[in-house]
């Protein structure tokens, strides 16, 4: 049986895995490509990198660590921050990742989706989307880090970005994320019926049932985990455990 | 496959494997090695193992297969996979199955909707439709297995 997927994700700055200890605030959590063959020997099903730097320079060391990461780790590796063109996925799919995932740029330039699909395949092509639930219903896709508005609704982009080429959705709740008391069901569940690719769900995860309950109520077919495993709460071991009790195909 | 045609690996496919030395096809690379394909539209194969490769049926299920998922074995053992437990998990990103004509041919198995083929082996052609070099422990096993075999390179 196909089975869900826990990815582990890293945000990396200048080469070094950061973690959030609030809002703004990050520390060092040490090497990423330590962290990367630790998490793949606990059992993870993929990795993701996030390039959190903001200049082109640190661009060659994110490059650098995914292929070294690569070197080492034989599990899916999918990298992103940044991203604004079909050759910045290039670039990242030909240092070592998989698969590259876009947010920002594809909402500016949807058509950017299209162009990197028809290069490089849209299994490489992951969207990912932040957003936040609107009080009259729905949810409004955001960008630039969930700072900016637009006033693309969530599902509704979703829908048109695998039209377009995108072969999976990491789909992140604004509102859930970091605060660790589970994911947004019903905005995963709404993204999971609405297309016909694979999502993966990212922002809430406090405790295993977290996981369980957006696998399954939610529709998510993977589940992003960060701060749940950054800071040492629970292991990926404990998580898969939990997940085969409630009976969900895991590896 | 026009793609291999364009370049002209396909006479040196081909002419590699008529010499009966190890050859392994992955995903896209197995699926070529069948007789006929409808990816991209309908193209003979390199005709390597008779079979068909078509698009999968999943009702209800999300495409493309994307994933770890269970590989069965259904043949009788063989050295592609030595030392690799039944029902391992392999990762798989494809939209397409194939089905080899001939029983023999499947050496593994693995569900999606449907049964299609998860490793293939007919003398010294082999295929799998998963990624090996994604697989973690299970795929570096196979691989190091597929360097081993007889008229292949030194062992490692």
């Amino acid at each position: 049986m196909l089975a869900k997927r826990l990815i582990p994700c890293l945000d990396v700055k200048a080469g070094r895995v950061v973690k959030g200890v609030s809002f703004g605030n990050l520390v060092d959590a040490g090497d990423a490509v330590g962290l990367a063959m630790r998490y793949d020997a606990e059992g993870a099903d993929e990795l993701a990198f996030l390039d959190i730097t903001a200049s082109i320079e640190a661009r060659g060391t994110f490059l650098d660590l995914l292929t070294r990461v690569a070197e080492r780790v034989f599990i899916p590796l999918a990298a992103g921050g940044g991203v604004r063109s079909a050759s910045d996925v290039g670039r990242l799919l030909r240092a070592g990742a998989d698969k590259v995932t876009i947010n920002t740029a594809a909402v500016t330039r949807p058509e950017l989706l299209s162009e990197a699909a028809e290069q490089y395949g849209s299994q490489c092509i992951v969207l990912a989307i932040d957003a936040a639930r609107l009080s009259g219903g729905g949810w409004r896709v955001y960008t630039h880090g969930g700072s900016r508005k637009t006033d693309f609704d969530a599902v509704e982009w979703a829908t048109r970005a695998v039209s377009l080429g995108a072969g999976e959705i990491l789909l992140t709740s604004i509102d859930a994320d970091g605060r660790q008391s589970g994911y947004d069901l019903e905005l995963t569940r709404s993204v999971a019926n609405a297309v016909g690719v694979p999502v993966i769900a990212s922002g809430g995860a406090g405790s295993p049932q977290d996981i369980i309950d957006v696998l399954t109520a939610g529709g998510a077919d993977a589940a992003l985990l960060a701060s749940l495993l950054h800071f040492g709460k629970v292991s990926l071991a404990e998580v898969k455990d939990r997940m085969r009790r409630a009976a969900i195909p895991v590896r | 496959m026009s793609a291999l045609r364009r370049s002209g690996l396909y006479g040196a496919v081909r002419g590699y494997a008529d010499g009966g030395r190890p050859l392994l096809g992955i995903c896209l690379g197995m699926q070529v090695l069948l007789e006929t394909g409808t990816e991209g539209g309908s193209e003979p194969g390199l005709g390597l193992l008779p079979g068909e490769v078509r698009r999968l049926v999943a009702p209800g299920r999300k495409i493309p297969h994307v994933g770890w998922n269970s590989v069965l074995y259904v043949g009788p053992p063989s050295p592609l996979m030595a030392g690799i437990p039944d029902r391992s998990h392999f990762y798989f990103v494809h939209s397409y199955g194939a089905f080899p004509d001939d029983p023999a041919h499947w050496i593994a198995a693995t569900e999606y909707g449907e049964r299609f083929a998860a490793v293939i082996g007919r003398g010294a052609v082999w295929g799998t439709q998963f990624h090996p070099e994604k697989s973690g422990a299970a795929g570096l096993a196979l691989l190091r297995n597929f360097l081993r075999l007889e008229g292949g390179p030194a062992p490692c």
